[in-house]
């Protein structure tokens, strides 16, 4: 028992400690430095237009090394190649729509989800549609609702542009109040959005996670404001 | 004389084994919410995976025990003209070998962990509005769960030794060893805490050996038991002097000139053979062989199903030298 009571006291003295830390120091090296932030091309998290890189998480991004008084280099690059530096510890972070379930998450870290992206199916008059049973769904080609659609026994088609569709659409929450279309209470897939970094720097894990805890609640009008 | 003995527990003990029943099914209700809690703050920390599978195998053992107990003290059968006493050491034969094979899988991926250099991000959790280190909500799961391990342990140890009950002591042994696996664990998060990433997979390998040295230890212990060993002490691997003293008070039987004794253990119970070589001119053999089993049977709770055996000559007294002298 007395084993216990000591434990007990060296969490208590532990719990004022500026836990957790960083197992190479990278927020200490980011703060007044530099933050190498690879990019991912996916539209509308990131993309690069005019030359300059832009999207919702390039916009967080931005802001979040202004408060850091960090400058940025971005590295554009795929998804393998830059997950594989980051693995490496050759950038500190990777960003282009990332999901909590990618296959990547054994080897680097990825963030509590800071936005919460639902596939719904929309109908023009926006009734709730208890079956999908043989209607045929209008949906982004080599969107992956496609598979959802036809699990449920809809008929996925696809098309290049959502906006004149009529009939049934499928399409992010987001997109849907873009285009003015009513959700039915159909929803296809949840994506949790989510930001990688380094494994094992937990300090710099939690420093990013509490910031973009703070700005969730800007997200969806950062999503209208880019996609227009 | 039947040949079959149903088995029932002196009075005093009775009470005993439904409270050790009773403890069992709050251990599997404790467990399981403590399994629960883990899975629900595990994240990506190799430790706490670890925790969470001792704390699940250790479900292992009291539904083993509950489902043995129901089996235990039934009346011999036709098929089964021995009774069911063995079906708890079945049981534990069951529990010990998954867990020695978990714990080495465990071990074997922890080390690999440590050889590849994998380093476990530990983020944040939000709980009704407040965002805090994820650490620290595991840290606070492994402290209760902690807590529970040791009362369990503490409950179960009297209730063993009063019952002579092999399965539930080891079962005490393995919440001990429960807690101080979440203790490791505690520990590796504290490690991953301060930036030191090889603490999570240093503190995991610790808890697998841990159980495997749990599951080495009871499988040893169980397979013994189907050996048909002699009676041993509680929890240590000496001989229990039981055999002797019955052998020493069959000696004493006045119509007796020489005896031998031979016992196993079934389960909790003892039972087996005392051999004695009647003097000259034994009158009523029957009657008197019957009633020595009778008067050795009340040695010891434990002995159960005695039989004596009546011989011409004995080539010596303990079982081992009657197998070398016939040799």
């Amino acid at each position: 028992m007395n084993d216990y009571i000591a434990a007990l006291v060296v969490l208590l003295a532990c719990a004022g400690c500026d836990l957790p830390r960083d197992a190479s120091h990278t927020l200490d090296r980011i703060q007044d430095g530099t933050l190498r932030v690879g990019v991912i091309h996916h539209p509308p998290w990131v993309f690069s237009a005019g030359g300059e890189v832009q999207g919702v998480e390039a916009q967080l991004i931005q802001a979040a090394a202004a408060d850091l008084k960090a400058e940025i280099t971005w590295v554009s690059g795929t998804e393998s190649e830059l997950l594989t530096s980051l693995h490496e510890g050759e950038l500190d972070l990777v960003i282009g729509g990332l999901t909590r379930t990618s296959p990547w998450k054994h080897q680097v870290a990825l963030s509590r989800a800071y936005y919460v992206d639902s596939i719904i199916v929309s109908s023009a008059n926006g009734g709730r549609e208890g079956s999908l049973k043989g209607d045929s769904v209008a949906v982004e080609a080599g969107n992956p609702a496609a598979a959802d659609l036809r699990k449920k026994g809809a008929i996925p088609v696809g098309v290049t542009e959502l906006a004149g569709v009529r009939g049934l659409i499928a399409a992010p929450a987001w997109r849907l109040g873009l285009l003015g279309r009513p959700p039915t209470g159909v929803v296809l897939r949840t994506e949790e959005r989510s930001m990688a970094l380094t494994a094992g720097e937990n300090a710099w894990l939690n420093w990013l996670e509490r910031w973009l805890y703070g700005r969730q609640r800007s997200v969806p009008a950062m999503l209208r404001g880019v996609g227009q | 004389m039947r040949v079959g003995h149903p088995f029932e527990l002196p009075h005093g003990l009775r009470a005993d084994h439904s409270k050790a029943k009773r403890i069992e099914w709050l251990s599997i209700v404790l467990l399981t919410l403590g399994s629960i809690a883990l899975a629900l703050t595990m994240g990506q920390s190799e430790a706490m995976k670890t925790a969470w599978v001792t704390e699940v195998l250790s479900l292992l053992p009291p539904i083993a025990y509950l489902v043995a107990a129901r089996y235990e003290f039934r009346p011999p059968t036709k098929r089964f003209p021995f009774g069911y006493f063995r079906s708890i050491s079945v049981c534990y034969l069951v529990a010990a070998a998954s867990l020695s094979l978990i714990g080495l899988w465990l071990l074997f991926d922890a080390l690999l962990k440590l050889v590849k250099q994998q380093r476990p991000p530990v983020g944040t959790m939000v709980l009704s509005g407040h965002q805090f280190w994820a650490g620290w909500a595991m840290i606070a799961t492994l402290g209760a769960s902690m807590l529970v391990g040791m009362m369990l342990g503490r409950l179960k140890v009297p209730l063993a030794e009063r019952l002579h009950d092999k399965a539930l002591k080891a079962e005490a042994e393995m919440n001990r060893d429960e807690w101080i696996s979440e203790a490791a664990a505690i520990g590796g998060i504290l490690l991953i805490g301060f930036g030191f990433w090889w603490g999570d997979a240093a503190a995991a390998a610790f808890i697998s050996l841990e159980i495997v040295r749990d599951g080495w230890h009871n499988i040893r212990q169980v397979v013994a038991d189907l050996m048909d060993e002699a009676p041993t002490l509680m929890d240590r691997r000496e001989l229990e002097p039981l055999p002797d003293r019955l052998r020493d008070s069959a000696r004493q039987l006045p119509w007796v000139e020489r005896a031998a004794v031979r016992l196993r253990e079934q389960g909790r119970l003892l039972s087996g053979e005392v051999f004695v070589v009647p003097r000259p001119e034994t009158d009523d053999l029957q009657g008197r062989l019957e009633a020595a089993a009778a008067e050795l049977t009340t040695l010891d709770w434990r002995l159960h199903g005695l039989v004596v055996v009546p011989v011409s000559r004995l080539d010596g007294d303990s079982p081992a030298q009657v197998a070398r002298g016939s040799s």
